[in-house]
């Protein structure tokens, strides 16, 4: 496919994904949701990808390597900013650990069973683990997508309800933490496999940088700035902190979360205007995302990556169900939370911070380890992102006939 | 109690601690992460990103600079990617600045379609004539002016080496052309950056803009007859017929702009919604096809921004509006790039026949629009002041140049190192220049004036 050709194919698509005259079609189809949380560019970008050629997506490798880097970094900073010390701090007691039960079994799940199949498909062991950890690290994130939708129907008014909504959200928060510590990871492993320093100088150098450039972000948001001003320096230090980490071969999305979680830690209200820039970019950053992400997953599509999706679709799904009714009923009412007996179900909605992290990975790191990961990831977000909503409304359905809201 | 600090050390103080620190703590993780990386197998190709975000914060620092010390933004921008640039301290390298062009089609796109977001046909029906003279005025004396100033200055420099030029009679008449047709041309770019950040309107203003679009168009013409020439001449790379050139970049061109801007109109017309950020899609894709179709892509922008100007519905001003919410990343990220691209060493190998020929040019700009400008009847501060207008170069005339390389191997280069050297000059004497003529011809922030008639009403 021709440059022209592929750029016409793109707008054409964009146009239809927005245009208010195609919203009953959309609704038709069953698309609004999917355009809503980007993954109607996933299935565009694989369009695409069909008609791309290897060689032509090697030799478009420099322009969309630093989009990737730039995409990734804005969804890191977004991330990161979210972990502020105040919010953190009025987690409720055992919270944290019920939240992250879910999320960190699987994570060690998938770990353990996608390092195994990849090593089994032919490649070497430590490629193998760091394609498991990218893997993992989207297994155990979710996305609260359904959650504000949920609030605004008549079922989900009902308190207990409410609550565990609230649980799902924090979960969902918490598990980015073990995306970004699985990306770390990963980069750090592959980094040190053909450097030869030791993975844990790269984890520091990742985690050091990011805290460096958080300062710096700090420092430039000091004075005083016009409104496009800020927006500049905003992207200015999410290009420079994402390419940074792309440069070395770290990743973009983790090193750019430590810079978020600085600033936003550092005294004064300055990452106000980095969140104003961050979210003026983050919805075009997740359509690049997923166009990106169609456009390869395509390109590795194998007999690997259908186990995979398989772990990460309906293993993942029973496991996050399964493991959350383990720790049910093991938070005070006080603490606002519920862990009910399908808050589970909740979790099944799969976040982009994995996607970002397996995108980085193949970009910065292309092989047959980092392609089939970001495949399989993709496929399984697609799925996970289709099978949510159904399960949700269900579970909402008998809450409502259980609990009917005045 | 203390008292307060002077007011400009207070500014001195803020921009030591908010801009120059943090600046200096890029430059330093820059540094210490290749001192810690290099050793293990950091690859040089990487790093684009990081050096679209470095130059983007470095312009920013250098252009709020530029505006305490009563320059154009554009100027800081630009020292701020000569200093950094491969050829300055080398903080940037060619492999990081490598897949950057990406970024000068859309920004050319984007100071393309304000301009001609600008353009209404009522003004242009009006001022054709005007524009027309004042810039066959200018191109003529530029043109013949120079052809003369390059034969004295390659006798007494030799600028080309002799060894290097075809033994044939007419041989250096012909390279002397080449370079009098590539030194009429100015840069639209720079041009239409200072207009959008001084804010200008007014009659200086508008002449100004519209004989930088006609000359962008004539240029295309006359460099194209004069490569045709000196390929029959004296041989070069590319075969292409004249004619299928010409209707190519110019009939081909401004169809493709029609066509986008129609495109435009549509998008503005159903969905509406995110303009800047389908702005910026916009002239990606515009910029791509151009390239890929070879085309022109200023003049596509120009057609699609004048389409979508003066179609019913009012949607100039929404887009001239959207594009300047996204242009100063954009500006910033361009002309520091452009800044990047000077070259300090060749300016110092010819310094002398290059600044000879740039006060030369000055002069020449000088004539050709008093000529063209008396001629036309035009009001005095245009008389006085449009020349200014016209003396910057950058991004058309390094293409030119770096065609001329392409084309004719053996005298090429040098011919290409003096044009260079030029455009190093003019870059950072065109813009402070032209803001100073907007000032003197009081059209600064006439933008955000109220009309006449609507002020005193």
């Amino acid at each position: 496919m021709s440059g022209p050709a592929l750029v016409a194919v793109l707008l054409g698509a964009a146009f239809l994904a927005s245009a208010r005259r195609f919203g009953r079609f959309r609704q038709a189809l069953g698309l609004t949701h999917l355009v809503v949380t980007g993954h109607a560019f996933l299935l565009i970008g694989a369009l695409v990808g069909l008609a791309v050629t290897d060689v032509q997506l090697d030799a478009m490798a420099p322009v969309l390597t630093p989009i990737a880097a730039l995409v990734a970094g804005t969804i890191g900073y977004s991330v990161g900013m979210r972990f502020h010390g105040r919010v953190l701090r009025a987690i409720p007691a055992g919270a944290t650990r019920v939240a992250l039960t879910p999320a960190l079994g699987v994570a060690l799940g998938t770990l353990a069973l996608a390092t195994v199949a990849l090593a089994a498909s032919g490649v070497t062991p430590a490629s193998a683990l760091a394609g498991g950890l990218v893997t993992a690290g989207a297994a155990a994130v979710s996305a609260p997508t359904l959650a504000a939708a949920i609030r605004r129907r008549r079922g989900g008014r009902s308190p207990d309800l409410l609550a565990s909504l609230r649980l799902v959200e924090l979960s969902a928060g918490l598990s980015n933490l073990l995306a970004l510590t699985g990306a770390v990871f990963a980069f750090a492993l592959t980094r040190a496999e053909g450097a030869g320093a030791a993975t844990l100088f790269w984890v520091l150098c990742d985690v050091g940088l990011g805290l460096a450039a958080g300062l710096v972000t700090w420092l430039f948001l000091g004075g005083p700035a016009r409104r496009d001003e800020r927006l500049l320096l905003g992207v200015g230090m999410v290009a420079f902190t994402g390419g940074l980490a792309e440069w070395f071969g770290l990743s973009p999305a983790a090193l750019c979360a430590v810079a978020g979680a600085t600033l936003v830690n550092l005294p004064g209200d300055r990452m106000a205007d980095m969140a104003q820039a961050i979210r003026r970019l983050e919805r075009p950053a997740l359509v690049m995302l997923m166009t990106l992400t169609g456009v390869y997953a395509v390109q590795d599509l194998g007999p690997a990556v259908l186990l995979l999706v398989a772990l990460l679709t309906l293993g993942r799904a029973g496991a996050l169900i399964v493991l959350a009714r383990s720790v049910r009923g093991s938070l005070p009412p006080s603490s606002g939370l519920a862990a009910g007996p399908d808050w589970g179900k909740g979790l099944v909605a799969q976040g982009s911070l994995g996607l970002v992290c397996a995108l980085a990975f193949r970009q910065v790191w292309p092989g047959h380890a980092s392609g089939w990961a970001l495949a399989a990831i993709a496929v399984a977000s697609l799925i996970n992102e289709i099978a949510a909503p159904p399960v949700l409304v269900r579970t909402l359905t008998a809450r409502a006939t259980a609990h009917p809201a005045s | 109690m203390s008292p307060a600090p002077h007011p400009a050390l207070a500014v001195l103080r803020r921009g030591l601690l908010f801009r120059m620190l943090p600046l200096a703590g890029c430059v330093l993780i820059l540094a210490l992460g290749r001192a810690l990386a290099l050793p293990h197998g950091l690859s040089h190709d990487r790093g684009t990103a990081a050096a679209i975000g470095f130059l983007l914060l470095s312009g920013y620092v250098a252009g709020k600079a530029a505006v305490h010390a009563r320059l154009p933004r554009i100027t800081g921008y630009l020292l701020a990617g000569i200093a950094l640039g491969p050829y300055g301290t080398g903080v940037l390298s060619h492999e990081m600045l490598g897949a950057r062009g990406i970024v000068d089609g859309v920004a050319v796109a984007l100071i393309a379609l304000t301009a001609g977001g600008e353009l209404e046909i009522a003004w242009l029906r009006r001022a054709i004539r005007r524009v027309a003279t004042i810039t066959f005025g200018e191109l003529i004396v530029v043109f013949v002016g120079m052809f003369g100033t390059f034969l004295a200055v390659q006798h007494f420099f030799t600028v080309i080496p002799l060894e290097d030029i075809p033994p044939s009679s007419s041989a250096l008449m012909v390279i002397t052309m080449v370079f009098a047709v590539v030194a009429v041309t100015n840069s639209p770019s720079v041009t239409i950056a200072v207009i959008n950040e001084t804010r200008s309107e007014g009659p200086v203003t508008r002449t100004v803009l519209g004989v930088t679009i006609l000359k962008d168009i004539a240029v295309i013409v006359f460099f194209a007859l004069a490569l045709a020439i000196a390929r029959n001449t004296l041989g070069g790379a590319g075969d292409e017929p004249l004619w299928w050139t010409l209707t190519r970049e110019l009939l081909g061109s401004t169809l493709l702009g029609l066509g986008f801007g129609a495109l435009l109109i549509a998008y503005l017309r159903t969905i509406g919604r995110e303009l800047p950020v389908f702005l910026l899609v916009f002239c990606l894709a515009l910029a791509q096809t151009c390239r890929a179709l070879h085309l022109e892509v200023l003049l596509a922008a120009v057609a699609a921004g004048c389409l979508v100007a003066n179609f019913p519905g009012g949607h100039g001003h929404r887009v001239v509006a959207a594009i300047e919410r996204v242009s100063l990343p954009v500006y910033a990220l361009f002309f520091a790039g452009a800044g990047a691209k000077v070259r300090l060493d060749a300016l110092g190998a010819i310094w002398m026949p290059a600044v000879a020929l740039v006060v030369v040019r000055a002069a020449l700009v000088y004539a050709g629009t008093r000529l063209g400008t008396t001629l036309a009847g035009a009001e005095p501060a245009v008389r006085r002041y449009a020349w200014v207008g016209f003396l910057s170069q950058a991004g058309v005339t390094l293409a030119l140049a770096a065609l001329i390389s392409r084309s004719f191997p053996t005298w090429g280069p040098a011919l290409e190192m003096m044009l260079i050297s030029m455009i190093a000059i003019h870059e950072l004497v065109g813009p402070p220049a032209f803001q100073w003529a907007l000032g003197r011809a009081g059209e600064i922030g006439g933008a955000d004036r109220p009309p006449e008639d609507e002020a005193t009403g």
